[in-house]
């Protein structure tokens, strides 16, 4: 029998995060810390505790965190970069305080950081590292911005395209493997911009089915052990392609909630270990995905509580 | 974090781990704020390179830091002959290389290393291809490794006079990887990308000739272990995709009956082998969408048979079997 989910335990777990000031590794984590701030609340969100954090001062931290080129850090003192410009815009459209930033400054450091040739996306204006993962990013931050006019879609459309694999599968630059977590951002960007067309879905979604193992888990390549954060990549991705059912959701609901502490809250990336918010976003995601526990339902392209997105106009299925 | 036991302690344990913690936590928090003092004085001396390794040695994910690092190290270059800025780099790939045996997963001493190759004015590829293939030793999926590993190929590869020398070269390394270990997926996917790139610059080569050595290595594969996916999903590109060469109706035909003929005959012998059932589904299936002719009826018995061995992936079955009416 399945372990209990244990909500308010989590719900605990994530206020904790703040208070472990006295702990090393909250200090060598700082680097994580305006996208842990986004796990956190949208994890509680889709737990209906939205209001478990204090909302104004998120508001003024996520602030605290933009540079003068619009784009923001991990924390105050750190260089800004796509990855944490996403997460701080997710925050504000989850708490309704888009009115907070100026939208064209944002949109305008965003879309300086694509490759007019071939339409990738780097990370930020320090070293050259262009990956898919940041064409997904880019489309998600100028859709939420709703200025996503402003960017070059057909060309990074290309780009994604041209990160396709014999597997159906997409890796992180053209000639890369295939991974479960690249699949993601690409069939989600590729939702975005409207062009699943370019999906070959049979191929893909049984690529993806067959990334559940029978401990019931799902993993991100063949070979490789499960891990309860494959549950989204994975598991988002089928729902995009409308083949959530190819695989049996009860094994893997299963398998998160046996990587849950139910003593402290929190879920590991599987049974045993160690739990971190990430992996407790991830699991809870999965389950909202999969209709268990009473959750709020997710929006599997923006990984946003479904409530957040339903006006949004760049959400193709 | 992944792969990290979860241990629970007691009250005192804890208290006692805290204390100890405590030290290093005003030490770290000196560390980075004297760090983040010197960039914003706009410090870019060699005690200032210093300062980013300390901290770069404690935690290498602090990306801000390596940022600083690469300012410190272009404002030094500007006033070094390019002789000596290659030889600052080399050691740069050095230290780098430290990092990496500790932490062969973290993005940022890639992003770092890359940064460094393109910055330098005579990189040393082939010492960098020496290295990725001792990482991939101790490591034979790291996808960073591959991914670092292919950049360097390419580069190479356009330096040379000698056209496809590389490409060919990193054809064997992967037959050698293979031959290691057939269930190595990163590399059955870089041939996938290789062989079709050999095929187009190489017109000695004779592709239909290679076809048919591919199907001999993977056919040797299956029946080393007919249970690993990776094996069949490049059998399966072996045999329907036109990447290495554009078979007519005829030979695809042929082709299509002689892998039914010879995965038949490993059901025989494993009659509840998944994926033999599902190739040979697959391939009846498609034999009948190229041919026009009817579906063979096993198809359906297959199908049928898979949902009862693979129960979690019964829908998808399901599906397929609605779609074909069987
Ligand atoms: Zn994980």
């Amino acid at each position: 029998m399945a372990p209990k989910f244990v909500r308010d335990k989590h719900i605990q777990y994530i206020q904790s995060l703040d208070k472990k000031q006295d702990e090393l590794e909250y200090w060598l984590s700082e680097h994580l810390r305006m996208n842990g701030v986004y796990w956190g609340l949208t994890a509680l969100d889709l737990m209906g505790a939205r209001d478990a954090l204090p909302r104004d001062k998120m508001i003024e931290y996520v602030k605290s965190c933009q540079h003068a080129n619009g784009g923001f850090g991990a924390n105050p003192g750190h260089d800004e970069h796509i990855l944490y410009t996403l997460s701080a815009i997710q925050i504000l459209f989850i708490q309704g305080a888009m009115d907070e930033v100026d939208a064209d400054l944002v949109a305008k450091y965003v879309c300086s950081l694509q490759n007019p040739q071939n339409g990738a996306v780097r990370g930020d204006l320090y070293a050259d590292s262009e990956d898919t993962r940041f064409v997904y990013i880019a489309f998600q931050i100028l859709a939420l911005l709703d200025r996503l006019p402003q960017f070059d879609v057909d060309k990074a459309v290309e780009y994604i395209d041209s990160c396709k694999n014999y597997d159906g599968g997409y890796g992180m630059v053209p000639g890369a493997e295939s991974h479960a977590g690249q699949i993601f951002v690409c069939v989600a960007a590729l939702a975005i911009a409207d062009r699943l067309d370019l999906v070959d879905r049979d191929l893909l979604s049984w690529w993806l089915c067959e990334r559940q193992v029978p401990s019931g888990g799902l993993n991100g390549r063949p070979e490789k052990l499960p891990d309860v954060c494959y549950s989204w990549w994975v598991l988002s991705a089928l729902a995009v392609l409308q083949r959530l059912d190819w695989i049996d959701g009860d094994r893997l609901r299963e398998f998160i909630l046996e990587a849950q502490d139910d003593e402290l809250g929190g879920i590991a990336d599987r049974k045993g270990d160690a739990v971190d918010v990430f992996h407790t976003l991830f699991g809870i995601a999965g389950l909202s995905l999969l209709g268990y526990e009473d959750l709020e339902p997710v929006d599997p392209i923006y990984c946003l509580p479904a409530r957040v997105t339903k006006d949004l106009k760049y959400r193709r299925r | 974090m992944h792969s990290v036991k979860r241990v629970r302690t007691t009250a005192e344990a804890q208290a006692a781990k805290k204390r100890k913690e405590a030290s290093k936590i005003i030490e770290y928090n000196a560390l980075v704020e004297r760090v983040g003092g010197s960039r914003k004085n706009e410090e870019y001396s060699s005690t200032a390179l210093q300062l980013t390794t300390t901290l770069l040695k404690m935690n290498p994910e602090f990306y801000t830091i390596w940022n600083y690092r690469r300012e410190i190290l272009l404002h030094i270059f500007q006033s070094l002959p390019p002789a000596e800025i290659t030889a600052r780099l080399d050691s740069e790939l050095d230290f780098l290389f430290s990092r990496l045996r500790e932490f062969p997963k973290c993005y940022w001493i890639w992003n770092h290393r890359r940064w460094c190759l393109n910055t330098s004015p005579a990189p040393d590829y082939a010492r960098e291809l020496k290295l990725v293939t001792m990482m991939l030793e101790r490591d034979a999926r790291n996808f960073h490794g591959w991914q670092y590993r292919r950049g360097i190929v390419a580069c190479l590869e356009s330096r040379d006079d000698e056209k496809m020398k590389w490409d060919r070269s990193e054809f064997e390394y992967t037959t050698a990887k293979i031959n290691n270990d057939f269930s190595n997926f990163s590399a059955w996917h870089n041939r996938t990308k290789l062989i079709p790139r050999l095929v187009k610059e190489d017109p000695e080569l004779d592709a239909r000739e290679l076809l048919k050595k591919e199907i001999y290595l993977i056919t040797q594969a299956i029946y080393t272990d007919p249970d690993d996916q990776s094996v069949w999903l490049y059998h399966r590109w072996l045999v329907t995709s036109s990447d290495i060469v554009a078979l007519s109706i005829a030979e695809r035909t042929a082709l299509l009956h002689q892998e039914i003929t010879s995965i038949s005959e490993l059901l025989a012998v494993e009659p509840d082998s998944k994926w033999c059932l599902h190739s040979l589904a697959f391939y009846k299936n498609f034999l009948a969408d190229l041919t026009g002719q009817e579906i063979d009826k096993s198809v359906g018995e297959y199908l049928e048979k898979l949902e009862t061995i693979d129960p979690m992936r019964r829908k998808r079955y399901q599906d397929w079997r609605a779609r074909i009416s069987l």
